[in-house]
Order: C-alpha cells, then structure tokens, then sequence
C-alpha cells in the first residue's frame, strides 16, 4: 500500500495525471456515446466526473509541491511532436505558479460545471456526447496552460476552440445554434491566424519556441520583430478572449447550453488570451508598441462591452458582455505595463487575480441563469422574467452574491480583484505618464459603475417585479434540483471568501511569485492601496446600483424601458453599435463577392482551355480536304515544300 | 521451428523490403490479370478476388514501411549522395557504343523514404477505394475491378521507379484505367469529362516527354565537355556511371554539374539553357498533373464526374503523381533553376493555388466540387512546402502528400455515399443530416476538421511545416499561404453547417425516417482506417518523418550549398 502511494504521489505522475484523467474520461465517455441503449449513454457523466476528480486532486498537490519549493518551474519532457532539424516540439509541461493557479480554476470549475450538467442536460438527447467534449475541453485547456511551448500552445488553443464550436452548436438543429457555431470558429480562426503567424515567427527568430529560451532570448531579439510578434500574439489573444474588435462570436455564443456558457463561455476558455499575454509578459515588456495595444484594446473592449450590457434584453447576453468587459478590464490590467514596464510581474499577478475571482462569480451567475431558464423552461427574457425571488430563493441569494462581486462591493472577491488592478494603475501615476494613468484610472472606475448598474438592472427585472405567466410550459417556476443547487452554492461561497482570504493576507500574491512566472522583475512591492481611488469606485458603484433601483422600482411591474430616455445612445447600445451589421457589409460580403468572382473566373478559364482544344479540331476540319487522294496534289505539296524549304535554307546561309 | 529461424538468419532488411515492395505492386497487378481471365464465373468471385488482392498489396505497403524505417534510421546517420535508393532491382535493357561511349539503359526500381510512404499510402487507398466499391458497382463488374486494381499496380510501380523511362511508362499508363473508370462509370457528363482528363493531361505529359528525353542526351554532352568523366576520388581513377537513364546518376550528375560550372562561364551558360527549357517543358507536364492553378480545370470535372473510387484514387494518387514528379524530376535534375526564378514561381502560382482555390471552393453549392477545389487549395500548401527547399517545408509537402490522400479522399467516400443514398450532392437540398446518419455525420466531420488543419488531426503537422519551411524562404508569400487557413475553415464550415447541422433537410422522396440507412460496413470499414491514421498522423507524425527525413535532408543540403556557392 506505501509503495503504492509513493508511486502515486511522483511529481511527475501526478502532474501528468492532471491532462490525463479527463482525457481518459473523455475517451470512455466517447464509448459510450456511440452505444446503442439510451439507459447506456446516460451514465457517460461517471468517467468525466471521476477524471476530473483525479484531475483537481493532483493539481492540488501539484500546487502543494510547488508551494514547498520556491523559485522552482516543473518542466517535464514529453515525447517529440515534430522533430526535423531544428524544429523540434516535444509535449512538454511548464508548471510553474501561474500555470497550477490556473489549472485549480480549470478543474475546479470544471468539477461544479460537470455535477451541475448532470441535472441540467438530464433529459437531453445528446447527453453521452455532452459529456465526452465537456471532458475533452477540460484536458485541452489544462494542456493549454500545462505546455512548454508556444507550438503545442497552438494545438490546444485550437482544441479549446474546438470544443466551444461542438458546444455552441450541441442542439445542432436549431439554426441559430449551427449558425453561432461557425461564428465562434471563423472569428476564432482569423485570430488563430494572427496566433499562427506570430508563433513560427518566433520560431524563425529565434530557433525555438519553449518558454524557458524565449523568455530568456526575448531581449536579443530584433525590437521591430519583437513588436510584430506580440502584436500577432495580441490578436489571437483577442479572438479568443473575446476582445474588440473579434468579440463578435462571444454574444451568439450563448445559444449554447447554459452550463457550457459557464465554463466555457465565461470561466475558463475566453480566459485563455489573457493567459496567453500574461505568461508572455516578458515579450510584451519590451514592447511599448504591444504593450500600447493590449491596454487600448482591453480599454475600448471594458467600455465597449459595459455600455452593450446595459441596454439588452436576453440575461444570457447581458451576461455574455459582461464577461467581454471583465476580460476588458483583464487587458486593461495588462496592458498597464505600458505606462511602467517596471510594473509589468505585478500587473500581471492582479489580472490573473481577478482572472480567478471572475472565473469564480461569473461561473455562479451564468449557473443561476441555468438554474432560470430550467425553472422558466428556457424563457431568459428580462422583459418575460420578473419576481423569482419568491419560487427561486437559494438561486436568488446565489445570484445577489454573484451580482455583488461582479459590481465590486466590499468585501467580495470582485472587490479585491478589482481593488488589485486599480492599484496597479495607481502607481503608474508616479512617471512621466501621469496624465494618462490618470484617464485610465478614471475610465477604469467608471466601468465598474457601469457594470454595478447593468448588474443590478438585471438581477432587479428578473428577481423583482410581479411574478409574470411563462406561458404553458412552465406554469409555475420551481427551484432546481440539490445536484444542481450544491455547484451553485459552492461557487457563491467562494465568491464571498475568495477575496478577503487571499488578497489582504497576501498569499495569492505571495503564490503567484514564487516560481517568477513573470520574468525577473519585482513581483513583491505592491504594499500600498490606492485609498482613495477605492473609496471613490465603490461609491460610484453603490450610486449605480442606487440610479438601477431607482429606475426599475423593486415593487411595480416593469413596463417599459427608462433608458430609452437616452435617445441616440440608447439605440446604438441596443443594437450593439451595429457592429455586426457593418461587419457583414463589408468582410462577409468582400469575401463572397471574391468567391462568386473567384467561381466565374474559372468558368472562363475553364472556356479558354475547351478553345484550345476545340481549335485543333477547327484545324482538322480545315485541312482535311488536302487529304483528298489525289497523287497529282501530293506531289505538287512535296515539291513545293522542298522548295519552300531549301529557300528557307539559303536565305538563312545567305543572312 | 528451425525452418523459421533459419530463414530469419538469412533473410536480410533488404530482403524483406524487396518482398514487401513486390507484395504491394504485384498483388493488384495479379488480381486485375485473375479477374480480367476469370472474372466471368461469379460476381462474388470477383469481388473476393479484388478484396484479397488489395488486403496482400496493404499488407505489402505496411511491410515496405515497417522494414524500410530501421534503413532510414541508418541513412540519418551516415550523409547520403543525392536519391540514395534502397535498390529492388535492376535489369539491362539496352548497351550502346563502345569503350568510352558505352550508354547503359536500364530499368532501375529503387526504394526510398518517399517511395516507400507514398507505396504505403497507395495500397491504402486502393483498399480503401474497393471497400466503397463493393456496393456501389453494379454493372460491369469485371472491368471496373480490373481496371481499378491495374491502375492501383501502375501507380506504385511509378513511385517504384528510379529510372526515367520506366517513371515515364507507368506515369502514362495510369491514365488509361482512369480514363474509362471516369467514362464508363462515371457521372451524366462522363465522356467529356474522361476526354478532356485524358487530351489535357497527356498533351501536357508528351511535352515533358520531349523535354526528358533531350534532357537525357544533352546532359550527357554536357558532361563529356565539362570532363567531368573521369575524376580522381580517395586517390583513384573512378569513371562515372554510363546508365544515362538511372535517376540517382542524373541527380548526381546535374549536382556536380552546377558545382563544376560555377567557374567555367561557357559551361554554365549552356548547362542552364538546357535547364530553362527542360524545366518549362517538365513543369507544363506537371503543373497540369498537380494541378497548378491556371492549369486545374480538368480537375473539378473529372472529380465530379468520375466514380466515387475514382475521385478517392485521383485526389489521393494520381495528383500525387504530379507532386512526385516535381519532387523526384524538376528538383533533383535541374537544381539551379528550382534555387533561382523557378522555385520562386513555383512558390507563387502554390501561394494562388491556395488562395484562388479556397475561394472557388466557397463558392461551390455541389458538395464533390467543394472537395475538389479544396483539393487545388491543399495541393498549394504542398508545392508552397517544396518550393521552400529546407528541409522544413520538403519534409511538410511529402506529409501534405500522404495527409491529403487521407482525409480528401474520406471526403470523396462521404460525399459518394450521400450521392448513393440521396442522389443528389447540392448543399441547397441537403441539410440537418447529423439527424438522419449520426454516424456518416461523425466521419464528416472528422474529416472537415482534419481538412482545415484542426490541430491534433493530420493536416495540422503538413501545413504548420509547409508554412513553416517556406517563412526561411519568403514571409509574404508563407502569410499569404496562412489565409487558405481561414478561407478553409471558412467553406469547410459553411459546408458542415448546411448539411451536417441544421434542420432536416432531403429530398422529397426520402422523407420517411428510415427510408435511408447509415453507413453499412463495408463503407464503415473504408472510413475508419484512413479516420484512424488522421489521428495517429496528427499526434504522431513522428512516424513517418523520420522515415522521410533523411532524404530530404540530404537534397536540402544541396540547394543550401548551391545558394551559398552562387
């Protein structure tokens, strides 16, 4: 039996056993999806849960192992992937703290999102299927921060994306679903793209793409290569996480199952360019280009998506923006690195902070909209939905807890996430950048009242008001079942503690830079908080949230909108600065008008090739009479091709 | 016992690589000659005969590779002269003249790790190509398998072939099978698409023809003026070769002619002329075969047209012939050209192949047509790889070879067996069919993703080192090549979400639940081989890179020798 667990407890089985034990349950889940009796495949939850179960133990002692021994990166060799010449990519693991923090947030997500579905998908036909891609999006994204290379980076990132696409269309017969499907992966491909190019770019630059050499190589490289590279990386970074302007997939995205908008959709995946930029921040570093553009982008993004937030009617959406406004404020956090590349392991740190506790209230809110949909039987619309609070009490108490946290209410996580970026932002303000830390600054707590506001609207048109009919699906609204109520509440209590027990004490902080994810610079010296900026954002939060509960009374039925009192800003925002549309009107257009072109230009190739050919049958006919048979035409020919002939001769010996 | 072990002292590698590589060629050869004479007696007899036969020639391919790679182990280890071959076998044909001027032509069959995979994927597919067969063939069964086993033994024995005229023999002669398997089983516009595949594809091979054949006379020229006949090696007289025909001896001798002739201006002069005009000739023979966008029109008809073995065997084989042709004539024998102008343009028209071709292929509302066009897309990726000349991107175009057999021709048998069940291949009138044939819908999808370069599945690890190979060489052109990425994703996609997803969607007359069945399992079994090696090639293509590596790399070290002495 010791011998057994010492086996067990190798560091190296262990940390393989993270990526393993969801595949291993998403291959026997696959089994049982392609068999016969319905009684069968509804039992394909077991080995994803299971695998999951073996997969959080190990990254928790993983992250035990590392937490033991400072200033260690985990880097074990894998097999080789490709290897010609120089090119050569093995499946290695990095681990390093970065790396089990968000292997934690993965796993343990993934765990609640799992046990959640086994209530959610109950009755659905595609239940094996689910299950099989729930599990394999679990291992290609704990692969895709477990890599050690930007290479196989590469393949899971395009893995994730895969199962975003097979879960957005899982009820594939609804066209909507199908057609939200392709979005999501189109738009994710013209970032992959970008991704692609500016990995085999490193490649070329600098002979590899394992961590470890680029990050110690990234100075050597030539500064306007160095640009272009992150600027690439920043692009699939944006496709991925959402970000303008590629965030177009995230909102349509949500035809897909609820709990699959949870993990996928808001915890995990589209957290994976903010990864991407955090674990390059040595690259990015270097930049002021790259690094401009990550806080530009991440800046319009946050405010882009909280003013969208504010005016849509499906909480799905409401939500959907929402999250491309945290991630927002992620890039923004980032992107702070620009104003001070000093600050840069340090900015890093909070975003991945708040990746956590966004992952963590985001998750309970998308769950509490699972939870409405499965009592309304799938009516989500603000305007259909209204005092649930009555008939959903633990999911009401659940989605204020989420609410809060998101609007960044002491003493939740959402606070101290959000308290730990502004005060990266906060100590830019010391250089020459004054001016602009300061607007950014501004801009950052504005957004946070913005979305205090949108959030309340939300919570208060669903949980507050009358009681609305749902029609005659579901006449009276029930509260879910404990299997789905106990991920919930799991959640809403991490939400609650996560904060206060991991900011104040320091341990997050402490954590995160052991290992130096970040590169080498100071990581540990953020001691100050920026009171005033903090008092100030939370002021202007709780007055937001005052203006939501004053513009949509608690007690009287919602009839109709206030904001539509905004006029012009009010109908851009509703229909989403009609960035799809333009969208359409020129890429999607361009690219079908160059197709139909492309088509008829072939026809016509297609033509000159049949004239080619048609002409030496025109030559045929017009020669055939000189094959008439005649001795007498013969002979005059010859002779008279001899002498056409040797005249050519002469005249050539003669020139 | 003793029997078996006694054979096992005796037999070497080579033996068994010799025995392997006759199984592959010569047991589809053997069944088209079995039922061409006896194929009158039964139905089933034949069909037996032509499942035997291509079950022998796979097991052959895989035993050409299972033997051949402990060799290409060897080769890594020890540096190699230009198209080093294990040889098979050689016989003399023919000696002319006398002392000095003796010309030796021979046949020469040879096997290298090219060879050997491309041999490997051939009996594949023909396994493949009569599984999908058995129940969609019902008229003339005689002739088809015949003609479809004859064409699958010509095929390889072209890869088998290390000398010019026996390249040039077998490289015809699969024409002919498919030239009727297109016009007598094919679609309504089969006459006119067997003609025009034919007249095209041959006009275009005769010319390469005359331009070999000169090239072959001249180069021998060219040799005696450079005095490159006699040379003193490790202290000794050592006379070249006289086999003017093998391909090894021309590949070394065009080698050592560019070397030799950096000195000597007069030399130079005429040994590139004769390479400029041998190369417009050979590259007009096959940028049709491949084919090279504007030369591709043959390709979509002959696609449509042809039976669905046909199109598996000519986007997985005969297309390859093409790519073969560049790789084992135009780069090996003319290596100044493909290192200047020729390279270039050949890096170029790929680069428009890929991106002219997805967007033709978007533009498809018949599914086989979409395929075909992709064809022309991956077909680009694979010359972008070789025109790279690293051996990164040689390495991605030989994969992109094999990769592309696989998962086009899956395509190819899935769209065949919607045609079968449906008889229509218009995405307008099809839709939802995930509902309908779950299992026919896996195997589509799969092979879509596999068809984009989804990570993980096969196509991923040709064009990451395509691209890759050509990024040392031209940054535009490899970024302009990374758009057919997304133009693929995007036809591909648009094409998944029309008749895969969706609604139901079918023809009036199959309305009923179970009017249609799903795969049977013969089609099954023909899918999920190819299916499975998507997989294995996508997460393992260690497997066969390093049986074609050493190759590559040898005729990489050329070019990067010659740029640098230029």
């Amino acid at each position: 039996m010791n011998e057994l667990i010492h086996y067990l407890t190798n560091i190296e089985r262990l940390a393989w056993a993270i990526p393993l034990g969801p595949l291993g349950g998403t291959i026997l889940a696959a089994l049982l999806a392609f068999h016969p009796k319905q009684g069968i495949r509804k039992v394909a939850h077991w080995p994803v849960i299971v695998g999951l179960v073996i997969a959080l133990i190990a990254s928790v002692l993983t992250s035990a192992y590392l937490g033991k021994i400072p200033e260690t990166i985990l880097v074990l060799e894998g097999y080789t992937f490709i290897g010609i010449k120089d090119f050569q990519i093995r499946w290695g693991l990095y681990i390093d703290s970065l790396a089990t923090v968000m292997l934690l947030l993965v796993n343990g997500i993934g765990l609640l999102v799992t046990i959640y579905s086994v209530g959610y998908m109950k009755d659905d036909e595609g239940y094996a299927r689910y299950f099989a891609i729930l599990g394999l999006f679990v291992f290609s994204m704990s692969m895709l921060v477990l890599v050690d290379n930007y290479l196989v980076l590469y393949v899971f990132w395009e893995g994730v994306g895969l199962c975003s696409y097979l879960l957005i269309g899982h009820w594939y017969e609804k066209p909507t679903a199908s057609a939200a499907a392709r979005k999501a992966f189109l738009v994710n491909r013209i970032g992959d793209a970008a991704l692609f190019i500016g990995i085999i770019l490193l490649y070329r630059e600098l002979g590899s793409g394992r961590f470890g050499s680029v990050f110690y190589l990234a100075g050597t490289l030539n500064p306007e290569r160095l640009t272009l590279i992150g600027v690439l990386l920043l692009a699939g970074a944006c496709a991925k996480s959402a970000q303008f302007p590629l965030h177009v997939w995230l909102p349509d995205a949500m035809e897909g199952p609820t709990p699959v908008s949870a993990l996928i959709h808001a915890a995990t995946m589209v957290t994976a360019g903010v990864y991407l930029v955090a674990r390059s921040v040595a690259l990015f570093a270097l930049s002021v280009t790259a690094s401009c553009a990550v806080l530009v982008v991440g800046t319009l993004t946050a405010f882009l998506g909280a003013i969208l937030a504010l005016t849509q009617y499906d909480l799905k959406r409401v939500l959907a923006y929402s999250t491309i406004s945290q991630l927002g404020v992620m890039f923004m956090g980032l992107g702070a690195m620009c104003l001070k590349s000093e600050l840069a392991a340090i900015a890093a740190a909070a975003v991945i902070f708040h990746l956590v506790s966004h992952g963590l209230f985001k998750a309970l809110l998308f769950l509490c909209a699972g939870n409405i949909m499965h009592a309304t039987g799938g009516v989500i619309d603000l305007r259909m939905l209204g005092g649930l609070r009555k008939s959903l009490p633990y999911t009401h108490l659940s989605f204020v807890i989420g609410a809060l946290a998101l609007a960044g209410i002491p003493p939740l996580a959402g606070f101290f996430s959000k308290d730990a970026i502004l005060a990266v932002f906060a100590q830019t303000g010391s250089g020459q950048m004054a001016g602009a830390s300061l607007i950014m600054t501004t801009i950052f707590v504005l957004v946070g009242a913005l979305t205090a506001f949108y959030i309340s609207r939300a919570y208060l048109l669903t949980f507050w008001g009358e009681e609305q009919s749902m029609g005659q699906v579901h006449p009276r609204p029930h509260e879910a079942p404990w299997i789905m109520l106990i991920p919930v509440m799991l959640l809403a209590f991490g939400s609650l503690i996560a904060g206060i027990l991991l900011e104040p004490t320091g341990y997050f902080r402490n954590y995160i830079h052991l290992s130096q994810p970040f590169g080498q610079l100071p990581g540990r010296e953020t001691e100050h908080s920026p009171w005033g900026w903090i008092t100030v954002s939370v002021i202007l939060a709780m007055t937001a949230m005052g203006l939501a509960f004053w513009l949509y009374p608690a007690q009287r039925q919602y009839t109709e909108e206030p904001l539509t009192k905004l006029g012009v800003l009010y109908t851009w925002s509703a229909a989403k600065f009609f960035i799809d549309e333009i969208y359409n009107l020129i890429f999607v257009r361009l690219a079908e008008a160059s197709a139909w072109l492309s088509g008829w230009l072939d026809r016509i190739l297609d033509a000159i090739v049949d004239l080619v050919g048609w002409s030496t049958w025109f030559l045929g006919r017009v020669f055939r009479p000189m094959q008439n048979g005649q001795v007498q035409f013969y002979a005059l020919a010859i002779i008279l091709g001899i002498a056409i002939f040797s005249l050519v001769l002469v005249s050539r010996w003669g020139g | 016992m003793d029997l078996v072990e006694s054979l096992r002292n005796k037999l070497t590698l080579v033996d068994g690589l010799r025995i392997a590589a006759l199984l592959a060629c010569v047991a589809p050869l053997a069944g088209s000659v079995i039922i061409a004479v006896l194929g009158w007696w039964q139905e089933r007899f034949v069909k037996s005969v032509a499942l035997i036969a291509v079950i022998l020639s796979f097991l052959g391919g895989c035993g050409v590779l299972g033997f051949y790679s402990p060799m290409a182990e060897t080769k890594r280890i020890y540096a190699n002269r230009p198209m080093e071959s294990v040889i098979l076998a050689r016989e003399e044909l023919m000696i002319l003249g006398r002392d000095q001027d003796t010309v030796r032509i021979e046949a020469l069959w040879g096997l290298d790790g090219i060879s050997a995979v491309l041999v490997w994927l051939t009996s594949l597919l023909t396994l493949s190509s009569v599984l999908i067969s058995m129940r969609s063939i019902r008229e003339r069964i005689q002739e088809y398998y015949m003609l479809l086993l004859l064409l699958a033994g010509g095929a390889m024995l072209v890869f088998l072939a290390f000398d010019v005229i026996f390249l040039y023999i077998f490289f015809e002669l699969t024409l002919v099978p498919m030239f009727f398997l297109i016009g007598i089983w094919g679609g309504p516009e089969r006459r006119y698409a067997a003609r025009k595949f034919l007249i095209y594809t041959l006009a275009g091979s005769l010319i390469g023809l005359v331009a070999l054949v000169a090239y072959v006379v001249q180069v021998r020229e060219l040799r005696q003026a450079a005095r490159l006949d006699v040379t003193v090696s490790r202290g000794k007289l050592e006379r070249p070769s006289d086999r003017i025909t093998a391909l090894p001896d021309l590949a070394e001798t065009a080698a050592r002619l560019s070397r030799s002739s950096e000195q000597d201006s007069e030399l130079r002069e005429k040994w590139e002329r004769l390479q400029k005009w041998t190369f417009w000739g050979l590259f007009l023979a096959f940028a049709i075969k491949v084919p090279l966008v504007p030369w591709h029109t043959w390709l979509p008809l002959a696609h449509v047209e042809a039976p669905t073995a046909g199109s598996v065997f000519l986007a997985g084989v005969l297309l390859k012939l093409g790519t073969y042709g560049f790789l084992r004539l135009v780069f090996p024998l003319l290596p100044d050209i493909v290192t200047g102008w020729g390279g270039s343009l050949l890096a170029v028209l790929a680069v428009l192949g890929i991106v002219y071709g997805s967007l033709c292929a978007a533009a498809q509302k018949d599914i086989k047509r979409l395929v075909a066009y992709s064809s022309i897309a991956h077909m680009g990726f694979c010359m972008l790889g070789m025109a790279s000349l690293n051996t990164i991107g040689l390495a991605g175009s030989v994969l992109e070879m094999i990769n592309h057999g696989l998962y086009t021709g899956g395509l190819f048998m899935l769209v065949g067996a919607i045609y079968e069940r449906y008889h229509t291949r218009s995405m307008l009138d099809l839709g939802g069919l995930a509902k309908r044939l779950p299992v026919w819908a896996f195997f589509m999808v799969g092979m879509s993703l596999a068809s984009i370069a989804l990570p993980g599945l096969n196509g991923f690890v040709s064009e990451t080192l395509c691209l890759a190979g050509m990024f040392y060489k031209s940054i535009t052109l490899s970024v302009l090549g990374a758009f057919g990425i997304v133009l693929g994703a995007w036809y591909m996609m648009t094409m998944l979400r029309q008749v895969v997803f969706g609604p139901v969607r079918v023809p009036v007359r199959y309305q009923e639940e179970d009017a249609i069945q799903d795969l049977d399992m013969y089609e099954w079994m023909a899918l999920a081989l190819p299916m499975a090696l998507c997989l294995a090639l996508g997460l393992y293509p260690k497997a066969l890179l390093d049986i074609i590596h050493p190759d590559l790399e040898g005729m990489a070290n050329l070019y990067q020798m010659l740029r640098r002495g230029g």
